[in-house]
């Protein structure tokens, strides 16, 4: 059997083949059909599942390699919390009746006091970057920043009460924005993209689109 | 040739202001209603009441499937659409024999609806003393792993949804076999069963991937009105779906939308709380619009002209 | 408070800081913040994961009989010769196995929902309205449609009458990029509300002064 045939053909035939069977199932009321999708809905969960050390791989080489090339004191604490933070949830997991610790409440205090918060206050800390573009980028200088002005002011001030109680028109004025020109902007988006989508899924599914499968 | 050494004048200084003063300045306004709340209360838009009607309007008999949407990194904006729906779901009296069928697909959901159903989210005693005859509760289900799954699901729900959080098998549950006997096939729970799916994401393509599966999805396609719970900047991406003839029947938006749904149910909650913090806020997004553009105009049609 | 919820507050407080010293600038305890986090996701992964497997593959098949599951185990395994250079082409097996799946579901589905009632909506809110508002806004939706599409034509050069309604089209794009925008504006704004809110009432007032929430 050539290379060519083993690494190239035969994965391509294979996303042709299992498509198929799927976009049969969404025409053709055949419970077997039906079964087919179900079935291989939990197979690739659990392909996911058993996947998971993929991007445990690079997550922790990407840290060790940035503490390489910086050995310095702050990096060292900084790799170092990563490490000890991973290897305690890690832990925890593990020690307080794994596989269901998850669930558990010496997890959930991981989960409620470092996650919640830390990645809440970083959006947070975006919402003010967001301010700073307010000031800074939104000048109606070109036709572009004039509509986003207001159009996205108008949709800002009908989410707050102050201006919505006090200032007679403001609702409507932001439901028209998202109803109508808003509206047809993203229809058109939608309409674009999946045409484009479709044509590349079709291709795949006909074996002429062997880009999505590079692999290094 | 003499070069002037370039002099800041008023709009050069205005249109540079330092970003701090202005990070400050947002804080401190969002600060003062926390410190004292001012207590403006929103007005009800015309999306949330479709969201209240649509729930209110189910007829007699109805069966609701309940996503359990909880993102724990957005939990001050999730958090209050969620719970405020929660309530509204809880409080459809029990003469209409409305089922309720719920689940959660994120790891937050499951960490999180434990604590909720017995606090902010704890059903009425006649639901209590009803579990498994009006109401189920699948718990943690990867019910939207991926798209495949989420589709998997609609054609026939034990495909996720193996058993609820007790462990009982999804068609020896008495609800489950009431609401499967709907519509044909009388034996499998899918989308043709239900009356109303309330789904929630911040994700701002799952309104695309929600309509394909669970409206357009299935032959004869399942048509499975949604409700949809989101956040702010997924609303235009719900937008070409929305419509009383279309799949989208109402969505929420965030913090802001759970305040308008407090206020028409009377259900004060932390969306109100959050809405209350954005006011300030609001005026500092103007103000500091203002001064940007001030300063554009003012050095376009004032400023001084360099010299070379 | 036990002591369990109080140090959950300080730790909550300590990442939370850490996060707002960015508006400074870069600095040692704000990396310091996001690193611990990113450690706990990965972990998070991990445990979540292993939790997946456990119902979805060993259970069933160790306690119900339902040995095919091994062949998901063995294809979600062999994704893991992605990370050589020899033999990664092992992995394109797997991988389009879930490639040719998750395109058959929603290729399809996009042909209906995303495109052809999209069309027919566009039209039908014309024909359909019923007052002379939603009969503006339907009007104004089918112009923003047409435009925007037309800003998508790539195969022939922007002139004349496709020079004009590209333009409009632009506008109105920049109309959908402004209403996402100030979704995204409000969202965050939100988001930063209950970090303020947490630090006032949990830490400060909860913690600190001993203050009842």
């Amino acid at each position: 059997m050539s290379t060519t045939l083993i690494r190239r053909d035969l994965p391509v035939l294979i996303i042709a083949l299992f498509g198929w069977g799927i976009v049969a199932e969404l025409f053709v009321p055949w419970p077997v059909l039906t079964q087919y999708k179900n079935f291989m809905a939990t197979f690739t969960t659990i392909m996911g599942n058993a996947a998971f050390g993929i991007g445990t791989f690079y997550g922790v080489t990407a840290e060790y390699n940035m503490l390489k090339r910086n050995r310095t004191l702050p990096q060292f604490i900084v790799s170092g919390s990563f490490f000890a933070m991973l290897i305690m949830v890690v832990g925890v997991s593990f020690i307080y009746g794994f596989p269901n610790a998850v669930l558990g409440n010496e997890y959930k205090w991981f989960t409620y006091n470092f996650y919640t918060w830390q990645a809440q206050a970083q959006y947070g800390v975006m919402f003010l970057y967001q301010c700073g573009a307010v000031y800074r980028v939104l000048r109606l200088r070109s036709m572009e920043t004039i509509v986003i002005s207001f159009c996205g002011l108008a949709f800002i001030l009908r989410s707050i009460p102050l201006f919505v109680s006090f200032i007679p028109g403001v609702m409507e004025l932001g439901d028209w924005v998202v109803g109508a020109p808003s509206l047809g902007g993203t229809r058109a988006a939608t309409l674009t993209t999946s045409i484009g989508s479709l044509v590349v899924g079709l291709r795949a599914l006909i074996g002429k689109e062997q880009t999505t499968l590079e692999v290094r | 040739m003499q070069q002037e050494a370039k002099q800041k004048d008023i709009w050069d200084k205005l249109g540079t202001i330092d970003y701090r003063y202005i990070y400050v300045t947002f804080i401190i306004l969002m600060f003062i209603p926390i410190l004292s709340p001012l207590g403006i209360p929103m007005k009800v838009g015309p999306t949330t009441q479709a969201y209240y009607n649509t729930i209110n309007d189910l007829p007699k008999g109805a069966a609701i499937l309940f996503h359990n949407w909880v993102s724990l990194d957005i939990w001050s904006d999730n958090g209050p659409v969620l719970i405020v729906t929660g309530k509204v779901l809880w409080r459809i009296p029990q003469d209409k024999d409305i089922t309720i069928i719920m689940y959660q697909s994120t790891s937050d959901g499951a960490i999180k609806m434990k604590d909720l159903l017995v606090a902010d989210l704890k059903p009425p005693q006649w639901r209590l003393d009803t579990y498994g005859k009006t109401w189920v509760n699948f718990g943690y289900q990867l019910v939207y792993y991926s798209e495949l799954t989420f589709g998997a699901t609609a054609a026939d729900m034990t495909s996720t949804c193996k058993a609820d959080i007790y462990n009982t098998p999804t068609m020896n549950i008495e609800a489950c076999k009431k609401v499967a006997a709907k519509a044909p096939p009388y034996d499998v729970l899918n989308a043709y069963d239900f009356d109303l799916f309330v789904f929630g994401s911040w994700g701002c393509t799952d309104p695309d991937v929600v309509v394909r599966q669970w409206w357009t999805g299935g032959a004869p396609p399942y048509r499975l009105p949604i409700l949809f719970m989101t956040i702010g900047n997924c609303v235009p991406n719900a937008m070409p779906y929305y419509g009383p003839t279309n799949a989208i029947k109402a969505f929420i938006p965030g913090a802001a939308g759970a305040a308008e749904l407090e206020l028409l149910t009377g259900l004060k909650g932390e969306g109100t709380k959050m809405a209350d913090i954005t006011d300030l806020g609001g005026i500092g997004t103007l103000i500091f619009f203002a001064i940007g553009n001030v300063a554009f105009f003012g050095k376009r049609f004032f400023g001084k002209k360099e010299v070379t | 408070m036990s002591i369990q919820a109080s140090l959950g507050t300080i730790a909550a407080t300590i990442v939370i800081t850490s996060q707002l010293t960015m508006l400074w600038k870069d600095n040692t305890y704000f990396r310091w913040g996001t690193r611990v986090v990113v450690g706990y996701m990965i972990a998070d992964q991990i445990a979540w994961q292993l939790y997946y497997l456990n119902s979805n593959m060993w259970v069933p098949t160790t306690t119900k009989g339902e040995w095919w599951w091994w062949f998901a185990l063995i294809a979600g395994l062999m994704l893991y010769f992605r990370l050589s250079r020899a033999h990664g082409w092992v992995a394109k097996y797997p991988l389009g196995l879930q490639l040719g799946l998750g395109i058959g579901v929603a290729t399809i589905g996009m042909l209906r929902a995303q495109i052809l009632d999209q069309i027919k909506n566009t039209v039908a809110d014309v024909i359909n309205a019923k007052t002379p508002m939603a009969l503006f806004n339907a009007i104004v939706a089918f112009v923003a449609v047409v435009t925007v599409v037309s800003y998508f034509i790539f195969t022939r050069e922007h002139t004349g009458v496709l020079a004009a309604t590209s333009y409009v089209g632009r506008a109105f794009m920049m109309a959908s990029i402004a209403t996402i925008w100030a979704g995204d504006y409000m969202w965050a704004m939100a988001i930063l509300a209950g970090v303020l809110s947490f630090l006032y009432n949990n830490f400060l007032r909860n913690l600190i002064l001993g203050q009842p929430l």
